[in-house]
């Protein structure tokens, strides 16, 4: 009875592993790269510096912005340099045609900054969770319905495994499939309370989303019963402005009101809006560089500088949102926290990658038997290499055409995107192409082969295009730059030693069938 | 790893179904009634059960495909679905001011 529910757990992990795991491949690859955004924004705007200033350091620089945009401007934002989310002074605003404007400031000397055209990190980390090529709505429930895969496929992993630790352990090497089989686990155990805050995380930060009757039933239906769940529970302050003229406080004013209600919490950003009206307000808030996400809050009536509302920390199920919502994103962790971010999730990635190839190795023997098996196990095979490797290739075209494409080019952010899609289907068409024919082995050692190729060019075209290389990098210290060309190295180089490998065991495999043609045939490939 | 409790693909068929259409209508109906039920704040009281969803529903997809009887498991949570949307009806009714 009890094998018996394990058994029919270990088949529902395999189909609804299989099911969505190119949509999760991608996820959790995308992801992954994104735990850098900001660095690779860094990366792909060479020429503008960043800073690490304080609020006090530029808040000259908006007192001469907002003594140039004189009485236009009514509502506006200011993002202070805090942290690395956050290198410059960035004001948002409306201007007196009423249309949105941002603007970068060099923090220290008040400069503009016109950084490169670049799609940069943000957009490789937004396609995490928002896809490409099709509605936000559509987006976020296709990774809803994968991020319940990933939960399922993780629960009855675990379900699987009585002897979770005692397997963790056990790596029988080069005895394949067993050898996939405990890389998988191996993969999967060592980083699974990541796999699962990951995924449960997952949900809450599409939660209304995914989930929105039990809003609706005490809300309301719709749009508005959604606005009405979420200005109370995030308490949310919009105010329209009234048409009575009142006149407003200086900013230099309510700032030190600010500062004497904030006791000594660094400012971070503050907003204002509706300046010269009655209903004119000032918002100024704290760094949440920490766990819990506290997103610190003073609300003034920027008229007479009466403090309004204060929210600082949260309770009940909003500290649980948001210390999860925080682990999630991982914005308060240092850099070695990052790092460990960034691989624990490439073992996450490694874990859907071996455990597409194992769906393959597995059927192999019995494929092959049967003459190559048959079209659906042909087209999985393609797919799943064609995964594999597409999306990292894709990735590496992606920080290539950021340097390469003319800077004049029009659209240039959105063919950024498209040399990482463009990419990413030529392999899908080659790879499946390929193993149709049941030509998937030589399709595995030549894509691999490429995508290691792609990733070499990616230190060697930003040498040539920037004067960041490597040599240079190093010596100035400039860490961003040293990381990505290190990585873009070390993928390369697993690339050619998987690509050597996979040859080697395709020929040895050739030879055996050759002599016997037998069913103790021989085959691996990884990611 | 074969199908265990059945080879046909239309046990597969209807165990998804009952996994998804069944388990979606009780874990949203479940947490729903918990939602009116708990003694705390509206917003928190939503905010908790719609986080709940997520941890009922794989459960009971995964009882549905390691159930051993499909029929007398689809009919058990028929009645679950039928018995909690009455509360939920009731509750929803109640919550309507006079």
């Amino acid at each position: 009875m009890k094998s018996a529910f394990r058994q029919s757990m270990a088949w529902l992990h395999t189909w609804v592993g299989l099911l969505l795991s190119w949509v999760l491949f991608f996820i959790f690859l995308t992801g992954t790269v994104g735990y850098f955004d900001d660095e690779l924004d860094d990366w792909m705007t060479p020429q503008t510096p960043t800073f690490s200033a304080t609020a006090d350091d530029s808040l000259p620089v908006l007192e001469q912005f907002l003594a140039t945009k004189g009485a236009d401007l009514k509502n506006y934002s200011v993002s202070f340099p805090v942290d690395r989310t956050q290198p410059f002074l960035t004001i948002s605003y409306r201007d007196a045609d009423s249309k949105r404007q941002r603007i970068k400031l060099n923090p220290y000397t008040g400069e503009e900054l016109t950084p490169r055209a670049t799609a940069g990190g943000q957009t490789l980390y937004r396609m995490h969770y928002r896809l490409r090529y099709m509605p936000t709505k559509i987006a976020y429930y296709i990774v809803g319905v994968a991020t319940m895969f990933m939960f399922l496929a993780l629960i009855t992993g675990v379900v699987i495994h009585k002897k979770i630790f005692k397997e963790f352990f056990t790596f029988r090497r080069g005895k394949k499939p067993t050898a996939w089989l405990d890389g998988h686990n191996l993969m999967s155990v060592m980083s699974l309370p990541f796999h699962f805050m990951i995924t449960f995380t997952g949900f809450l930060l599409l939660l209304y989303t995914l989930m929105p009757l039990i809003m609706n039933a005490h809300y309301g239906e719709g749009k508005e019963g959604r606005d009405a769940f979420f200005k109370e529970y995030f308490s949310r302050t919009n105010v329209k402005a009234s048409g009575i003229h009142e006149p407003s406080l200086e900013l230099k004013t309510l700032l030190e009101r600010a500062d004497a209600e904030m006791a000594g919490k660094p400012l971070a950003w503050l907003s204002v809006a509706n300046v010269g009206d009655k209903n004119s307000i000032f918002e100024a808030g704290s760094i949440h560089k920490n766990l819990s996400d506290s997103r610190d809050k003073w609300v003034f009536d920027a008229n007479n500088g009466e403090l309004i509302k204060v929210q600082i920390g949260h309770e009940s199920s909003k500290s649980f949102y948001y210390v999860l919502r925080s682990l999630h994103e991982g914005l308060f962790a240092s850099t070695p926290l990052r790092w460990l971010y960034f691989l624990t999730g490439l073992l996450g990635t490694g874990m859907i990658a071996s455990g597409m190839v194992l769906w393959t190795v597995k059927r192999r023997t019995k494929a092959i038997k049967s003459g190559g098996g048959s079209f659906g196990y042909r087209f999985t095979e393609g797919l799943n290499l064609a995964c594999l490797l597409g999306l990292p290739a894709g990735i590496a075209m992606y920080l290539i055409a950021n340097r390469v494409l003319p800077l004049e080019l029009s659209e240039r952010t959105l063919w950024e995107v498209n040399s990482l899609f463009i990419t990413f289907s030529a392999f899908i068409l080659v790879a499946v192409a390929k193993a149709i024919a049941k030509k998937a082995d030589s399709a595995w050692v030549s894509l691999t082969f490429l995508t290691g190729f792609l990733y070499v060019l990616v230190p060697i075209v930003n040498a040539i295009t920037t004067e960041h290389n490597l040599l240079l990098s190093v010596l100035n210290q400039n860490w961003v730059f040293v990381g990505v060309d290190a990585v873009c190295i070390t993928v390369a180089m697993a690339c050619f030693v998987l690509g050597n490998y996979l040859n080697k065991i395709f020929n040895v495999k050739v030879n055996q069938q050759e002599h016997s043609a037998g069913p103790d045939f021989k085959r691996g490939h990884a990611s | 790893m074969r199908l265990v409790f059945d080879s046909h693909k239309v046990e597969v068929m209807n165990r998804t179904l009952l996994a998804v259409i069944g388990g979606s209508a009780f874990s949203i109906l479940l947490c729903l009634c918990v939602s009116f039920l708990l003694p705390i704040e509206k917003m928190h009281a939503v905010a908790w059960s719609t986080i709940l969803v997520f941890i009922v529903f794989p459960a009971v997809v995964m009882w549905s495909f390691g159930v051993n009887n499909l029929k007398k498991a689809a009919s058990f949570l028929s009645f679950l679905i039928v018995f909690l949307g009455a509360i939920c009806w009731l509750l929803l009714d109640l919550g309507k001011p006079l």
